[in-house]
Parts: C-alpha cells; sequence; structure tokens
C-alpha cells in the first residue's frame, strides 16, 4: 500500500493532476482511491460526477474510488459521539450552549483530523491519494500528529484536561495518530508530489514546502510542473518572453535534488475521464481552430472604470475584500486596486492576509508586517502583511503575560501553554490581527483585504460571526460583525478565472457569503485572453472563455471586472504597473 | 483523614483556562489554581473529577442532584461543585477560603 500527498498552492492543478495520476493507477489495473481534504473541494467537478463523503467507485473505470471529506459532516459524526442520547434529556438552553461549542474551530479540527487519520488504518486498497487543501493548512494538518502525541504524554502527566477532551476520549486515537505519523515518515509507504506552474513565486513556494516536509524526515518528493507552455510556441515571436522565463523556471527545479514531470498547457480544459486518462501520455498540446472575436483591452477601460465607480462606496472608511480559490488573482486585484483608490488621492492600505507574502515580493518590500509600511513608488499607498505565525507568538506571549497577573502558579501556567498550543489558538490569534485593522488604523480611507483561499477566507469569516453569537461576547467583535454585513461599508469581491472549476467555487463561495448575510459586490474575471494572444494554440482556449463569460452573467447577475491575461509574471512592480495601464 | 472527593461540572467551555474564547477566563484561572493547591496539601487523600458538559454531558445526566439543577435552573447552575457527594455551590466556583472551610468541616 503507498500513499501520495499532493502540495502545492491553490490554482496549480493539484486536484486535475492527482485524478489523472489516480486514474493511471487504476488503469494499470492497482485498486486506488483519491481522497480530497479541501474544504472547497472540487473532486466531483474533475470527475463530472458526484463525489461525497462516502467513499464510492468513480463510473466509468475499474479500481478508481473517491472520497471527498466534509468538515461539516466529520463534526456532525463527532457531535454524534460525544452527545449520544443526551440530547433528549437536556434542556434546549443548555443543549445550545453546547451547540455553540461545538462550533469552535477547535471541535472542527478534531472531527477532520481523526477522519483523515483514519485513512492510514485501512488495509483495502493499494494506493491512496490525498488532494490535499492549500499547503500551508495542509502542513498545519501534518504537523499535528507530531505535537499531539507528544501533547496527550505531556497531559496524561499534568491535569489531564485538554483543550479537546479529557485525555480518556482522546487515547483511543493515540494510535491512530501513531500510524498516521509512522507513513508519512516511511519512504517505502508515502511519497509527497509538489505541483507548480513555471513561475517563480511558485518555485519559491516549492522550494520552501519541500524543506518544511523535510523535516518530518520524508524522502520521497517529486515536483511535477503544470501548465508549461509548448515549446513549439517558441517560434512565435509574442510567447518568446514566455518561454525563456519558464526555461529558466524549469532549469532552477531541474536542480533540486527531486524527481520531476512536465505537463505541456491544453488548448482546452481537461474535464472528465477521457481527458483525464491523456493527460498523464500526451505531453504536447495540440492546435484549436476556429474563428475567434477578439477582445479589446480599450473596452476593457471603459467597462471597469464604470464598473469601479459604481461599486465605490459614498463615504470612507471603507473596506475590500478579494476572495476566491489560489491562483485566481486576488494578490493582483488588491494591488491594482489599491493603486487605483491611492491615484484617486485616498490613503489606501492593503493588507496581505495570504500565507505566502507575493505581496511583499511584487511590491519590493523585505520584511513586511502588519505594520502598514508605505509603498516606495505610490503616494497615499500603504501595505501590511498578517503572518499566522507570528499573529500567534504574539497571541501567546499576550496570553501568558494576562495570566500571569492573576496566578503566579507553576503548575497553571503550564497548562495554559498546553491549552495554546492546541490548533484553535492560531485561528483565534489571526482574528485577532485581522480585526486590529477595522479599529486601530482609523486614517485610512480604504483598507483592502487579500484575503486567504475561499475555504479558510469563509471559515475565517464565519467564525468572526460565530464569535458574535457565542456567550462570551465582545464589542469589539460586535462591532465587527456589523461593519462586514454593511455593503456600504465592506465589499466583497470574489476572483475567479473562466474555467469550469474556478466558476463553479466561485459560485459556491458567492452562496455561502449570502447565507452568511453578505452580497457580493463585483467579480474579477481574470486571464482573459486578449488580440495579443493571436495563435492557433489559443484560439481553443479564447472560445472556451467566450462561452463561459455568458455563463457567468447569468449565474451571479452581479457587475464584472476583467483582468486581461499579461505576456508574463506579475512579479514585481514594474509588471504590475503595465497590467495596470492596461486595466484602468 | 477519610478520602475526599471533589467534583466540579463546568459549563460548556473548550479549554480548562478560557484561552480559546476572546480571553483566558480570570475565574477559570483561579480555579485551575486551586485544584492545584488542593492536590499539593491533600495529596493522596483528594480526589479530583472535573468534566465539561459540552464533552462529557452523560456524566452530567448520571448525577441525580446535577441533573435535577439543570432541569430547574438550565444553564445558569452551572458550574456545579460537589464535595463528597453534597452540593456546594451552582452557578459559581468556591472561593479559596470557603472550600477550605468546608473541608475541614468534613473531617471534624
Amino acid at each position: 500500500m503507498h500513499y501520495y500527498f499532493f502540495h502545492g498552492k491553490g490554482g496549480v492543478g493539484k486536484t486535475t493532476v492527482s485524478s489523472a495520476f489516480a486514474v493511471r493507477l487504476a488503469l494499470e489495473g492497482e485498486k486506488t482511491l483519491i481522497v480530497s481534504t479541501d474544504p472547497a473541494s472540487n473532486l466531483s467537478d474533475v470527475f463530472e460526477q458526484a463525489i461525497g463523503d462516502i467513499e464510492k467507485n468513480i463510473e466509468g473505470i475499474d479500481n478508481l474510488y473517491a472520497v471527498s471529506m466534509n468538515s461539516d459532516a466529520e463534526v456532525l459524526k463527532y457531535k454524534q459521539k460525544v452527545l449520544g442520547d443526551s440530547t433528549n434529556f437536556l434542556p434546549k438552553e443548555v443543549l445550545d450552549s453546547i451547540e455553540e461549542e461545538f462550533k469552535s474551530p477547535c471541535v472542527s479540527e478534531i472531527a477532520f483530523f481523526n477522519s483523515f487519520t483514519e485513512y492510514f488504518l485501512k488495509k483495502d486498497y493499494d494506493n491512496i491519494i490525498f488532494d490535499t487543501a492549500p499547503s500551508a493548512h495542509t502542513l498545519r494538518l501534518l504537523e499535528l500528529p507530531m505535537e499531539w502525541t507528544v501533547y496527550i504524554d505531556e497531559v496524561k502527566k499534568g491535569a489531564g484536561q485538554t483543550c479537546m477532551g479529557p485525555v480518556v476520549n482522546l487515547d483511543g486515537y493515540y494510535e491512530q495518530y501513531k500510524a498516521a505519523l509512522n507513513v508519512l515518515k516511511d519512504p517505502k509507504r508515502a511519497t509527497f508530489v509538489f505541483v507548480m506552474r513555471p513561475k517563480e513565486l511558485d518555485f519559491l513556494e516549492i522550494k520552501s514546502g519541500a524543506d518544511e516536509v523535510g523535516r518530518f524526515g520524508v524522502k520521497n518528493i517529486e515536483i511535477i510542473v503544470n501548465g508549461v507552455l509548448p515549446d513549439e510556441l517558441i517560434h512565435k515571436p509574442e510567447f518568446k518572453d514566455i518561454i525563456d522565463g519558464q526555461r529558466k523556471i524549469l532549469n532552477k527545479v531541474g536542480l533540486l535534488p527531486f524527481k520531476t514531470l512536465k505537463i505541456d498547457l491544453k488548448n482546452k480544459e481537461v474535464k472528465g475521464l477521457n481527458s483525464l486518462k491523456v493527460l498523464f501520455s500526451s505531453f504536447l498540446g495540440s492546435s484549436g481552430e476556429g474563428k475567434i472575436a477578439f477582445v479589446n483591452y480599450i473596452d476593457f477601460k471603459l467597462k471597469n472604470n464604470e464598473v469601479i465607480k459604481s461599486i465605490t462606496p459614498e463615504k470612507t472608511p471603507f473596506y475590500l475584500f478579494f476572495t476566491g480559490k489560489g491562483g485566481t488573482g486576488k494578490t493582483v486585484s488588491s494591488l491594482l486596486f489599491g493603486k487605483y483608490f491611492a491615484d484617486k488621492g485616498m490613503k489606501t492600505l492593503v493588507v496581505s492576509a495570504d500565507y505566502s507574502k507575493h505581496i511583499a515580493k511584487i511590491g519590493g518590500l523585505e520584511n513586511l508586517g502588519e505594520f502598514p509600511v508605505k509603498s516606495k513608488y505610490d503616494e497615499n499607498l500603504y501595505f501590511a502583511a498578517i503572518s499566522p505565525d507570528i499573529a500567534l507568538d504574539e497571541y501567546k506571549e499576550k496570553t501568558v503575560e494576562y495570566f500571569k497577573t492573576y496566578s503566579a502558579n507553576e503548575e497553571s501556567l503550564k497548562v495554559l501553554n498546553e491549552e495554546l498550543n492546541s490548533p484553535c489558538t492560531e485561528e483565534v490569534a489571526v482574528f485577532k490581527k485581522f480585526s486590529s485593522y477595522f479599529f486601530g488604523y482609523k486614517d485610512y480611507d480604504v483598507i483592502i483585504f487579500d484575503a486567504a483561499p475561499t475555504g479558510h477566507a469563509l471559515r475565517f469569516l464565519y467564525i468572526s460571526m460565530q464569535y458574535a453569537k457565542i456567550g462570551k461576547k465582545d464589542a469589539v467583535t460586535e462591532e465587527l460583525v456589523k461593519i462586514l454585513k454593511d455593503s456600504n461599508k465592506t465589499l466583497f469581491s470574489l476572483c475567479l478565472y473562466l474555467e469550469y472549476s474556478p466558476i463553479e467555487e466561485a459560485k459556491r463561495a458567492y452562496d455561502d457569503l449570502k447565507a452568511a448575510g453578505i452580497d457580493t459586490s463585483f467579480l474579477v474575471i481574470n486571464y482573459i485572453l486578449g488580440n495579443n494572444f493571436n495563435d492557433g494554440f489559443f484560439n481553443g482556449r479564447k472560445k472556451m472563455q467566450e462561452t463561459y463569460i455568458d455563463t457567468v452573467r447569468q449565474k451571479f447577475g452581479i457587475p464584472l471586472f476583467m483582468l486581461p491575461q499579461f505576456a508574463g509574471e506579475i512579479n514585481g512592480m514594474k509588471t504590475l504597473n503595465s497590467l495596470y495601464s492596461l486595466v484602468f | 483523614m477519610n478520602k475526599i472527593v471533589f467534583e466540579i461540572f463546568d459549563p460548556a467551555l473548550c479549554c480548562s483556562t478560557g484561552v480559546c474564547g476572546p480571553n483566558p477566563d480570570e475565574k477559570l484561572i483561579k480555579m485551575r489554581d486551586l485544584i492545584d493547591k488542593l492536590k499539593t496539601d491533600f495529596g493522596e487523600y483528594i480526589e479530583i473529577k472535573r468534566q465539561t458538559i459540552s464533552q462529557e454531558p452523560k456524566k452530567f445526566l448520571e448525577n441525580p442532584s446535577v441533573q435535577l439543577l439543570i432541569k430547574n435552573e438550565g444553564k445558569s447552575a452551572l458550574p456545579v461543585c460537589i464535595l463528597n457527594r453534597k452540593v456546594i455551590t451552582y452557578g459559581r466556583y468556591p472561593e479559596e477560603k470557603e472550600l477550605y472551610n468546608l473541608i475541614s468541616s468534613l473531617s471534624s
């Protein structure tokens, strides 16, 4: 039995590549299970059939099974285990208070993690493939078993009470966690596959990601560079820069001590069993044909200026959130809008809540932290970045300090420190940082958040709503939720590009926000192919985009902000400014 | 000296120090310290049992006094503290002095 873990930031094609890999193994006659641990899973979209939280055989192919872990369902299972038939005997008011506690991030982490580790006890498959959630979340998930086994040992000696419940409740999972840990460390049983696009920023992330898993003693690491423009296009002058850039990246990847595989960009989307079957066998994109109505950048500008005027609130300060699946252009959108408002004379702050500090890289700012730093290039424009690690450290420090004003007891301090290492603390810490921008930085006219990928971002917001509902009320949080729900003060925007999955995911995010009482103000459509991409290869993709733009108009019915496909990577202020001149 | 059994039935809380909420809870920190002091002072002569309703609701139903209090007073009955099977406080934790007085009255 072998386990494969697919890493990589959102939008690099993890689900597609891991699904294609699973299909290949199944075709070779090996019984294979693909597990999605992503809260915003799109396994169903890729296979074009419903995949839920119960393992099922993929229709149309033998030996292939799939399951999509659903945190809500996991929490429900955990809840039933804890509550049993107590629900029949406890008064409603008491049950409500218990229910609220089940909504804490802690409980969903445990429930989710328990199910995750269950797969390491399975014996009835030849391969299990994890199409994991965005990298930071995944690493956290993987890091947990080590800390937890130590944690359980420690707590057993101490108070016997943990954040996750009494030690007795956890003990049953000890073996399960240990089994998971052993598998992850065993090169004969586990392979980590990092998926990236041929981009500088992706390369840097993959490199640090590989270092991090190396810490666990993982030796089997492979890299897949996905979406490489086919070499046959090198003789076309308009692609020369892109292909040269790609080659540099591919060379760097080649120098790393890992096995690598290159997958060329296809001239149409990879979706459905048949296209998955050919993905691993074909490495060259074929050219599509047909007459294309070219999108004109001048029209973009007119339309975009109209959209931004219509959505800008009359009064300042206001807040703007960009959310969406990874790789849809949240950071670039935040920077473009930041520059736009700053140019209009508004004091603007762009806060990156992303785990990877793209904003710092693009803005040429080293050591960017939570305190706003003035842009080197634009008057009125400031940047800041929330780092979950630093937020957590600060929160721990502050809490211990606060604790010491009430107690000098060493044992209690030990318990407190144990509890501060539990998974929910990070969520609390990041949430605190996040809310501080709404209250601590009053002299800005506009604050823009480059929020984390969809699933995480939503959980993030949902948690803040729950805090307002939980008994431990705090006025700051209540005020924050009020601001978030007020469309004259806070704007939400979803970023996407014109393919099936990003559109579907944006729709889910849109519905989720609506359920939380928030209306999305506009969409950012990224990577629109303009008339400078005038080649047989891109014509197929252009046709696809045209069809999808109609779908988007029908599904959402809100203003669309258009970003063109840029010939090259946005990796600094120079490239950002060129894009800016095409957009506004 | 007879064995002392001190039972605490906590309301729905995630951590024994309350760090999971917006702030650590002063009352919870004090209670933690008190438990620790009891363990130091009485050693093997004391048994302390602590349970949270959100994690082990069944234990709350198994204790008739706790069940009755919850039925009558709702969640404001919690926490319930029991010393040698007798309810000593509900809706709050006992003060250190109060608890020590009660313990000394047990042995006299």
